[in-house]
């Protein structure tokens, strides 16, 4: 998964944006989008066929056997295995399924893309207009191998997918979404209720609407699985959360917390930029995040932990948010000691620039309606963000939580020059981060691409015995080590060459076997889904929120998340994982679990919802 | 037309077909679908940004943002100045990327080309003058095992024995097993190129590439010098008492030499822009063949074209290097009339 720019590589779900299904384990944190080498094979579907089947043909208005068009994103096995299966049991329904595999850069170009007739093709965007003018380049019925971020922490956020596609800020509603019961007003609701009641209220009414109208068919929640060398210390299993590793400069070598040893970790991708401001990948993230740590973070409960940022100050009713800096925060390349102006500066003149001369990634987080979020100097280590109205999840945005900064000075060299943004980016101290002085755990030391970055201990590091307690960190050196081919990365791990990576779902069992190894897995708040078109170049019965849940009833998540995924995943049925504080099992309807009635069920929800002409034989 | 006029002749088509070949590209490479720039602006819009700001965003950051025609002739002009672009990919300029990639390919592309051609030809001479002999299938042997391994699996099985699985072997007080399970660059750092620590881990890559081009030689050399070994000429020669290496050498290699240059040329050039893209992915060598194909992969426009260039050149070149050698070897071919 890729995470914005800005956010510390802790891992932190809600900073990550959607992108190809995660089933694996993969390339987020510690991972791998490698294609697996040998794609698991599909399982036979339990017998559950009860109630009575109706037939084995479903049969349309023109006589001929309902066939649907499934695309899926290509690249790893067990999202393939998983659409062979739905093909086979909506096979048993008596619909056809016909697959079709793409990358999911084509997948997002030709399938979810969208306009009108009146569009040229370079203004297609992913909700060009109503689901009855606008339509994708190709036809399809079905979308799988594509996962949505649920933004546990944030979940306002999800907004983008859920509201009606004709009201605005439906930007990702690509399939022509329109919910039996409105949800984006009671989203908007949530996103701004200083009642903590009417948040929780609301959210969890969301969740239900989603669960029963099932605009898509969400099927798991995977989970990013990490392998550890073991002698890495620091952690325990109650550390395991959705922020696993956010303190991870405590964590040391052997059975004493001493300095020493070099810590690596294995990638499946190499960064592409060290200009934080530019940063769109995890990797990069990552890599940055080793020589700075960002404004705060927050922890497996979701709390904010202090970092450059001493303290905080909710006022106004939480339309106000002030920030502390900590007066021990120097910069490196002579910059001096990082102040409020810095922040100020930075915000004003790099997120909120109207020329975005410097190519910030990260730009829409600090406008609201399209106007840029107030902000302003209070004293010289404070400021302070003023809302136009209460936002009780402001520090759970990637806003501030895991923000970086950079010298006034050395943005004003830029601000204004011709070309500025690819002189910052040229910057000999951007590209070696020399201006981070003692704001992170490491320094940079070299980066070979496509090969290694390597940062080595800072010595002046300025939590060590402020924030932290002891000599941390306790490494002398870490590194991101990139490797191609997913057989040699986790041959290095085995072999003690370095100290963790990401582990593939359908080959963790090994290392689980493995009395050096140890395995992680933690929590990942992207939903694994398969998406139903309800735009006019989909099957038109797709409209139908009965046949929606049909649909959805005849795929067994069990065998995906038991035997595709080995156990790898939690089943879903709403936009929402249950350890989420704003699910409710009470409002949720469960479509295609332990208790589903699969195909006969699913078979007589259709012929009760499919209307004439429509019959199984 | 003299032969200097030819080579100039055929040297003024090298440049017009470069840039063709990098207009080409360019064109190919604007027009490709995805790049990243759909995937970008839809993150964008999932977390509640306007993708249509971040499309913008995407090309101002990957240099996209002005006409096609105004890149083009900005991009030409450079690569004629010496400037090759940037690498949005890599965050650094172009050249910069080529000479660092460079030298992790040569180190073991080298090695690999020396000892093919030794042993490759070295066994093919022998097959051919003792055809159907023990030695003859031995040869063959080799030759069709190292053409039939597939480079990416046999790598990895290097990987897994001799890394993962190998005991701690010890040689003359210095450690020869298991060796590093991937190709490390630090070792070059601490060490240097010319180091045993650097040797020990191009061992395993060394030796896949070897097998695999070994086994081509072999095959061409012994097919080539087989026309020969019955000849008229080679009888005459070896009735007036020549000796078997001088037949050898003097009588089969030579004529036996003209096709086969066509090959050991095509070696040589080969290692100004060497890389064998299986063997760099599996051990993990940051080499050329990586290079670009990661630039190919993510769409780095200039990338691409700096790593097409220099191949593209060196086709040609050694195309005009093997005429010219076949003159050499044999003062029958002109291209005097041409």
């Amino acid at each position: 998964m890729i995470g914005l720019a800005g956010c510390g590589g802790d891992g932190g779900g809600d900073t990550d944006t959607p992108t190809p299904e995660q089933t694996e384990a993969d390339d987020d944190v510690l991972g791998d989008d490698t294609p697996t080498d040998t794609p698991t094979p599909t399982p036979e579907p339990p017998e559950t066929d009860t109630p009575e089947r109706l037939g084995d043909t479903l049969v349309g208005p023109e006589g001929e056997q309902v066939t649907l068009q499934l695309v899926y994103a290509t690249g790893t096995g067990t999202t393939e295995t998983q659409m062979q299966l739905v093909q086979q049991l909506y096979g048993q329904v008596g619909i056809n399924v016909e697959l079709t595999g793409t990358q999911f850069n084509s997948m997002l170009a030709n399938y979810a893309q969208n306009k009108t007739e009146d569009m040229s093709q370079d203004d297609a965007t992913f909700n060009a207009g109503t689901r009855d003018e606008s339509t994708s380049a190709r036809e399809w019925d079905l979308m799988g191998g594509i996962g949505f971020n649920s933004y546990p922490r944030t979940p306002p956020t999800i907004r983008s997918f859920w509201a009606d596609e004709r009201k605005a800020g439906a930007t990702t509603n690509f399939y022509g979404y329109r919910p039996s019961t409105e949800v984006a007003p009671l989203i908007d609701e949530a996103a701004s209720a200083t009642d903590p009641d009417v948040t929780q209220e609301n959210l969890a009414q969301v969740f239900g609407i989603l669960s029963e109208d099932q605009p898509v068919n969400f099927m798991t929640f995977s989970t990013v699985i990490s392998g550890f060398r073991n002698d890495v210390s620091g952690f325990t299993e109650e550390d395991v959360g959705p922020s696993f590793g956010f303190d991870d400069q405590t964590w040391y070598f052997g059975n004493d917390a001493s300095v020493g040893g070099t810590y690596i970790t294995g990638d499946s991708t190499g960064a592409t930029t060290l200009n934080h401001i530019q940063i769109s990948d995890q990797p990069s993230a990552n890599r940055v995040a080793l020589t700075m740590d960002g404004a705060y973070t927050l922890n497996n409960e979701n709390e904010v932990v202090p970092r450059w940022v001493e303290d905080y100050d909710v006022k106004d009713g939480q339309q106000t948010y002030e920030f502390f800096l900590r007066d021990n925060l120097q910069w490196g390349a002579d910059f001096g000691q990082m102040t409020a102006d810095d922040w100020v500066y930075w915000i004003q003149e790099v997120h909120q620039a109207e020329d975005n001369w410097a190519g910030d990634t990260n730009q829409s987080n600090y406008f609201r309606n399209e106007e840029p979020i107030p902000v302003e100097k209070t004293g010289d280590l404070s400021f302070e963000f003023q809302l136009s109205e209460p936002d009780p999840f402001f520090l759970q945005r990637p806003i501030m939580w895991g923000e970086y900064c950079m010298p006034q000075g050395l943005l004003e060299e830029y601000r204004d020059a011709e070309n500025g943004g690819q002189g910052l980016n040229e910057d000999d101290r951007v590209q070696e981060l020399a201006y981070t002085g003692n704001l992170g755990p490491y320094e940079f030391e070299r980066w070979d691409r496509n090969s290694v970055f390597v940062a080595t201990r800072n010595d002046e590091y300025y939590a060590r015995n402020t924030v932290f307690d002891g000599d941390v960190p306790y490494f002398e050196e870490e590194q991101y080590q990139v490797f191609g081919e997913e057989a040699t990365r986790l041959s290095a791990l085995e072999a003690g060459d370095i100290t963790t990576t990401g582990l593939p779902a359908d080959d963790v069992q090994r290392f689980v076997d493995n009395d050096e190894i140890t395995v992680v897995r933690t929590p990942d708040p992207f939903c694994g889904m398969l998406v139903y078109n309800q735009r006019a170049n989909g099957w038109e019965q797709l409209r139908n929120q009965q046949v929606r849940q049909a649909l959805s009833m005849a795929v067994n998540k069990v065998t995906i998340a038991e035997d595709i995924l080995r156990g790898n995943a939690r089943i879903a049925y709403t936009h929402q994982p249950e350890y989420s504080d704003w699910y409710d099992e009470s409002q949720v309807t469960r479509f295609g679990g332990p208790d589903s009635h699969a195909i006969g069920g699913a078979q007589r929800m259709l012929d009760e919802a499919l209307p004439d002409g429509y019959e199984f034989q | 037309m003299s032969m200097r006029s030819y080579v100039a002749k055929r040297l003024a088509w090298t440049g017009v077909v470069t840039v063709l070949v990098l207009t080409l590209y360019f064109v190919m490479l604007d027009m490709a679908p995805g790049g990243g720039e759909t995937v970008f602006a839809f993150q964008a819009a999932s977390s509640g940004g306007d993708p249509q700001a971040a499309e913008e965003t995407f090309r101002q950051i990957r240099g996209l943002d002005r006409p096609l025609h105004v890149r083009y002739v900005d991009y030409m002009t450079g690569m004629l100045t010496g400037d090759w672009g940037w690498s949005t990919t890599r965050s650094q300029p172009v050249l910069d990327a080529l000479a660092a990639a460079y030298p992790y390919s040569l180190q073991y592309a080298l090695p690999s080309t020396i000892i093919s051609i030794i042993i490759g030809y070295g066994i093919g001479l022998y097959s051919a003058t003792h055809q159907y002999e023990l030695g003859d299938y031995l040869g063959t042997f080799v030759a069709f095992f190292g053409i039939s391994i597939p480079n990416f699996w046999f790598a990895i099985m290097a990987v897994l024995i001799f890394a993962v699985q190998a005991p701690d072997v010890t040689v003359l007080g210095a450690q020869l097993l298991p060796l590093p399970s991937f190709y490390q660059t630090g070792v070059v750092q601490q060490y240097g190129w010319v180091s045993w620590e650097n040797a020990r881990q191009l061992l395993a890559p060394v030796v896949v590439v070897s097998t695999a081009s070994i086994a081509g030689n072999m095959r061409y050399s012994r097919a080539e010098a087989l026309e020969y070994v019955h000849a008229e000429f080679v009888k005459t020669a070896r009735a007036k008492g020549a000796s078997n290496w001088r037949t050898l050498t003097r009588h089969i290699l030579r004529p036996a030499m003209v096709p086969l240059m066509t090959i050991f040329i095509a070696d040589i050039l080969g290692l100004f822009f060497a890389g064998a893209f299986f063997v760099e992915v599996v051990f993990q060598i940051p080499g050329l063949a990586q290079l670009a194909f990661n630039a190919i992969i993510n769409q780095d426009t200039a990338l691409v074209m700096g790593t097409t260039l220099i191949p593209v050149f060196i086709f040609v070149i050694g195309n005009l290097l093997q005429d010219i050698a076949y003159t050499v070897l044999d003062p029958r071919i002109d291209y005097g009339d041409r």
